[in-house]
Formats: structure tokens, sequence, C-alpha cells
């Protein structure tokens, strides 16, 4: 890490968005640094996905977004959609969890990868056509050529997302938006395609922005992760202190939760009692208070802020907070 | 090919009278697609459940894994034998299938899906008591209310829709629907795959105290490695119809003896970055084929980095490789000294194809 932290690719602040008077994200901010990758991580219903969408003005227009969210100094959340489209598959590619409804079924797979470099880059049909074969090629289809005359329902489903992921791309984005890109896939093709947008990341030097429910999904790829419950972040952190020291019982429970090999499979499964509040509910103090295992009187009064406990680790827990935790005790 | 499943080792109880819960002999489950085309989408499985006992069944899409499980219980017509308690369901008519009907249940991925959206659960839950005339409506609502207390749900909740219930509470209604009958045998399809991690790990562990309270046995099917780890004693991996390996738990994932067991633990995601990011480079390589046009010889043989020439001619029989444990690879033997990280022996003069 150097000393001075360069300026973020992305800066989000503030991001909350409320469809009618139901709040489904509150009080967002993070920033990506160029050529990194945050995850953003949560159960359903915890405003993930809404989050990564609204940064691009892709929710429905029932939603009201507020914060701000500069990409490279221009404002997102301010922009008109015109300016919008723009940012879109030219500067933002975006690759969508079912890669067939991404795909237009009516169309071949060249049409649709050459419509960003028609529509952005201005390129000359011929010059697309190319370009296009050799971006199929970049996310590892085969005999790309071919490939172009097909149509999405002929190709599997790793091989429908490879697609999304070259018209993501085709235009040199500084930035990849992936929401749940493999979760519609089977476990060998998961690891292919996890596999392909980390490589694309490190030779494009893109930044990445993942959303999972998964966090062992995203373990191998992330510089540093988000926890999302209930539309708020409650834990952000480098990747590797948040496997290594999760700070807030949310992550705790959600990493307990998993079924990993390392863990004795005689171990009784803890997971997390309960489940996170309906969309509405309104929970005094902690959202997460209810299925807390450290739940205290405060947390059912006061909301905890998210608060830096260490070396760019913050979490939203009264245990976690610096002033309330014990001198001695997490390193 | 039969698979030779005598040659497990003891489960206790083989040699006392009782016959297992379940034995599958040879099943083999075909759809016709168009003229003349025939799928084999389960293609001579033989399994053995004992009483109590979890089999994991795990595979990807197309491995035939669901389709087992709909043979089982016939709701597919299946060739081969099936025996429950020792009675043969093959040939038998649907009179006389339906008492044992009750012997087997189901719990189905889509927790909202197995249940009628306009009853209320407590409508669900008494039904078949009720059209059965086995009780009468008060005991059948108490019998309700107790079957949801099993599963740790209120039973306020009898009065609700199934829409108003998260995905957790749904499949617990479904696992108390399942359970009412008191079967033997309960097949669970991915039970746990719709749900958050957090609740899935919940579902897990209901189910694993219902087996201590009622002995009831479960086939379950999942594509989740690390789940049929936590659940099942016993474990089948399926590839494109076929078991490609089985065998005890421990083993199998200590030192797994068929190179797609071991790729596919290696695929499977962990909650560890450092492993995560050694792991990779080492993902299986092409996708599942198509059970329509199954590759000749070994199926995974050309996704295999092991495959040498007769891979692709000669179709490996299930075979003991070490005690207890089965493999259906011609280079088994290979794998014996390895552990699940070790790279697999790659044979030097044939390249595998994407």
């Amino acid at each position: 890490m150097p000393e001075a932290p360069p300026e973020p690719l992305l800066a989000v602040e503030h991001l909350g968005v409320r469809f009618g008077a139901l709040p489904a994200v509150r009080d967002v901010g993070f920033a990506l640094n160029r050529g990194t990758t945050l995850a953003i991580v949560g159960e359903s219903g915890s405003g993930k996905s809404v989050t990564c969408l609204s940064l691009i003005g892709l929710l429905p227009a029932s939603a009201m977004v507020t914060g701000t969210a500069r990409l490279e100094g221009t404002d997102l959340l301010s922009a008109t959609e015109r300016e919008l489209r723009r940012v879109r598959g030219r500067r933002v590619g975006l690759v969508y969890q079912d890669p067939m409804g991404a795909l237009d079924p009516m169309r071949t797979i060249g049409s649709q990868v050459r419509e960003p470099l028609l529509l952005h880059l201005g390129m000359r049909r011929r010059d697309a056509n190319a370009r296009a074969a050799e971006l199929l090629g970049t996310v590892g289809i085969p005999s790309p050529r071919q490939h172009l005359r097909a149509y999405p329902h002929e190709l599997s489903g790793g091989m429908q997302q490879r697609v999304v992921i070259a018209m993501a791309i085709a235009c040199e984005p500084v930035l990849l938006l992936a929401d749940e890109p493999t979760t519609a896939l089977d476990v060998s093709v998961q690891a292919q395609i996890l596999e392909l947008l980390t490589d694309l990341t490190e030779r494009l030097h893109l930044s990445l922005v993942i959303v999972s429910h998964d966090l062992s999904v995203v373990a191998g790829m992330a510089d540093r992760i988000l926890v999302m419950y209930n539309g708020a972040v409650v834990e952000e952190g480098p990747a590797d202190r948040i496997f290594a020291h999760p700070e807030h019982p949310y992550t705790r429970g959600l990493l307990a939760s998993i079924p990993d090999f390392a863990e004795d499979p005689d171990a009784p499964l803890t997971g997390i009692p309960g489940h996170a509040p309906g969309p509405g509910e309104a929970v005094m103090g902690c959202s997460f208070a209810p299925r807390c295992p450290h739940c205290f009187e405060r947390c059912t009064q006061d909301e905890p802020e998210l608060t830096e406990t260490a070396g760019g680790h913050r979490a939203a827990c009264w245990l976690a907070s610096p002033s309330v935790r014990a001198p001695a005790g997490n390193p | 090919m039969t698979a030779v499943l005598d040659d497990l080792p003891d489960r206790g109880g083989r040699h006392a009278c009782a016959p297992p819960l379940l034995e599958v002999r040879d099943l083999a489950v075909c759809y016709r697609r168009g003229r003349g085309r025939v799928v084999r989408a389960v293609d001579g499985v033989s399994l053995r459940l004992e009483r109590g006992e979890t089999l994991g069944v795990v595979g990807e899409s197309g491995s035939g894994k669901s389709t087992l499980a709909k043979g089982i219980v016939r709701l597919e017509a299946a060739a081969g034998s099936i025996r429950l308690n020792g009675t043969e369901l093959a040939g038998l008519g649907e009179s006389q299938l339906r008492p044992l009907r009750r012997q087997v249940q189901m719990v189905f991925q889509d927790s909202l899906g197995s249940l009628n959206p306009r009853r209320s659960i407590g409508q669900t839950l008494t039904e078949p008591l009720l059209v059965h005339r086995l009780a009468s409506s008060r005991v059948a609502w108490q019998r309700a209310a107790d079957l949801m207390a099993r599963v740790g749900l209120s039973p306020e909740l009898l009065h609700q829709r199934p829409g108003h219930l998260s995905g957790g509470q749904r499949q617990r209604v479904n696992i108390a629907r399942a359970l009412a009958s008191e079967p033997g045998l309960v097949i669970a399809d991915e039970p746990t795959s719709a749900l958050d991690v957090s609740v899935q790990a919940q579902i897990l562990s209901l189910l694993q105290d219902l087996q201590r309270e009622t002995g009831v046995g479960y086939l379950f099917i999942s594509h989740d490695l690390g789940v049929i780890r936590r659940m099942a004693s016993r474990v089948a991996v399926m590839y494109l119809g076929k078991v490609v390996e089985t065998g005890g738990r421990g083993r199998l994932y200590e030192r797994p003896l068929h190179p797609y067991t071991r790729l596919l633990m290696r695929a499977a995601p962990r909650p560890d970055p450092g492993q995560q990011r050694q792991q990779r480079h080492a993902p299986i390589p092409g996708e599942v084929p198509s059970a329509a046009s199954p590759p000749s010889g070994c199926r995974f043989h050309p996704r295999c980095p092991m495959a040498r020439e007769v891979c692709a001619v000669e179709e490996p029989g299930l075979r003991e490789v070490a005690p207890g444990q089965l493999s259906a690879c011609h280079f088994a033997e290979e794998l014996l000294e390895l552990n699940t990280s070790g790279a697999l022996p790659s044979p030097a003069s044939t390249t595998p194809a994407p």
C-alpha cells in the first residue's frame, strides 16, 4: 500500500435507494481503486444488487436514488439518462446473473457483440466484425468466427456468459459490474468464469465490482469485501482481514454457515438463527440485533455506525467499535 | 454395467436379517427426444441405503441426479430393480404402490412451488389425514401443530399461506409434510439450494436432528460437495447419468479416486482467500456434454487431464479400488498415492480436447 492513497476510480458516498416508502439501500459508501476488485456480499434482500444497479441507472423508474457515485470525478447518480447511456457499455461494462436474459434470442452472437462497437466507438462494420471475433477469443470461446453466426440458444450457459462478458469489455471500459455472474452456472463452469473475470481484470487493468451471496465465490478474487445486511453496510475491509478477522457478528455467522471442507464434518452447523427483516419491517437499533448472539441493551436502541477498527477495516457493531471494545483483544 | 455394491463394507444390519432400506440395482431412466432418439438420463445406477443412514448424491446439471430421485419414487418410468425394505417396487401397479408411497417422501428445491399457494399451511398439513379419514379435524390440527413444533415453527403460522412465509420457513413446512406419514426414507433433492447460506445451515441441522429423533434415512441430492460432506456418511458422485465414484465420506473426501471427483473438489469455491488464489488455474476444462450424445468410452474423457487412448474407446466399470471405495476410472490406482491437493498425473502423450 502506497503512503498517499491514489484517487479512487469510483467513490460512492451516502448512497440511498427507496422504492416508495420502502428503503432498500441506506447510506452505502465505498471507494474502489483502479485495477482492484470489490465484492459486495449479502443474502437476499440485503440491497447488494440494488446498490450495484443504482450506480448506472438501471433501477426501475419507481426507485428514488440519493447520494453520489463519482466515476473518475463524474457523478453517475446526477447524470441524465443520455449521459448514462454513454457510460454504460462505454466506460462501465455489465455482466448479469442470467446470461440468457441478457442476450437477445433472435439475434446472432456476432450482431450483439458488434453493437457496442458500432454504437459507442463508431467502428465500421468490417472492423467491428473482426474485433468481435477477437473479443470472443479473448473470453475463451473456441472458433470465434464460427460462433459469430450462432444464436444464443446454441450455446451452453457458460458460453453465453462468456459472450455477455465479451460485450461488457468490448469498448474497453474502466469498470466492470458483475451481478451474481456465476449463480446460474455449474460448479466447474463457475470456476472457469471466475478465473476469466480475474484474468481480464489483470490483463486489461480493469476494476471490478462483483456482487454475490456467497463469500466463498469471491474469496479468491476480491481485494476488498463489503458485507451488506438489510440495506446497509455492516462491514467492509481488505478481503484477507474479513476472512481471518471478521468483526461483525453477521459476517462471522455467514462464515460459520458455510459447510467448508476445512471444518470437522461432524461438528454442528450453526448458521444464524431467524431470518432477515422483510422489506419495510422496522427494526429499532441494529437491524441484526434480533438474530445476534451478542446482542445487548444498546443494540436494540441505537443503530451502530460504520466505524474503523483497524487498517481500513470498518464494522457497524457496538462491540467492534474501539470505544467499547476491550483494548486487549483481537489483533 | 452393474456396479458391484455387495463388496461394500458392513454398515451394520447387513448380516442381520433386515434388508436395506433402499436397494437400487441397474436403474435406467430414458427419455425419447425426437424421432427414435433416446436420451439415457440415468444409465445403470446401483445404490444402497441402510436405515437411518444418509447417502449423498452429488453431481452437476445433466448428471441425472434429480432424474434418479424421480425414478426411485416412480415419478419417472424406470428400468431396473428398486427394493424398499426388501419389497421390489418394479412391476407394481399404482394401487399396490400407494401404501408404499407413505414410506418414501420427497423434499424439493422449490419450497414455494411445492406448496399450494391458496391453502393455509394448516390445510396443507392436515389434508392427508382428513382426506383418508385417518383422524378427526381436531386431532389432525393438533398433529399439524405438533409437526410445526418439531420443525421449529410457531403453530400460529398454520393459518398463514405459503406466500407469507420466508423461504426457510416454507422449507420447514415441506419437511414437516414429508415427515407427517412417518416415512423410512426421505429423498431430498437440493433442499437448500435456493436458500441463503445462513438459513441453509439451519435447515441442514434440522434435517440432522430429525434423523437422530426418528431414524429416517435420507437420499440427499446436491451439487454442493460441502453440503454433502456435512450430511452424508456415504457419497455417490454422478456424471452424465452414471455413478463414477462411490464410497464412505471420510475416504472419498480425503482421497478421491476418480479424476472428476478430484477436480470437482478443487473447483468448489471455499472461504479461504489464500487457498483460492492458489487453486486459480485448476478448474475443470470444458462443460458437461449433452446426455443425448455422451462421449464414447469413459464419458469424462474429453475433459479429463489423465485421459489416454483407452479412455476414448473402452468404458470403465465401477470397481473397488480401495476398501469400500469404488471408482469408474481405468487409472484409479494412480490416484491412490495422491492427497486431495496433489496435481493429477497427466500422460505426456495425449492432450485432452478443450
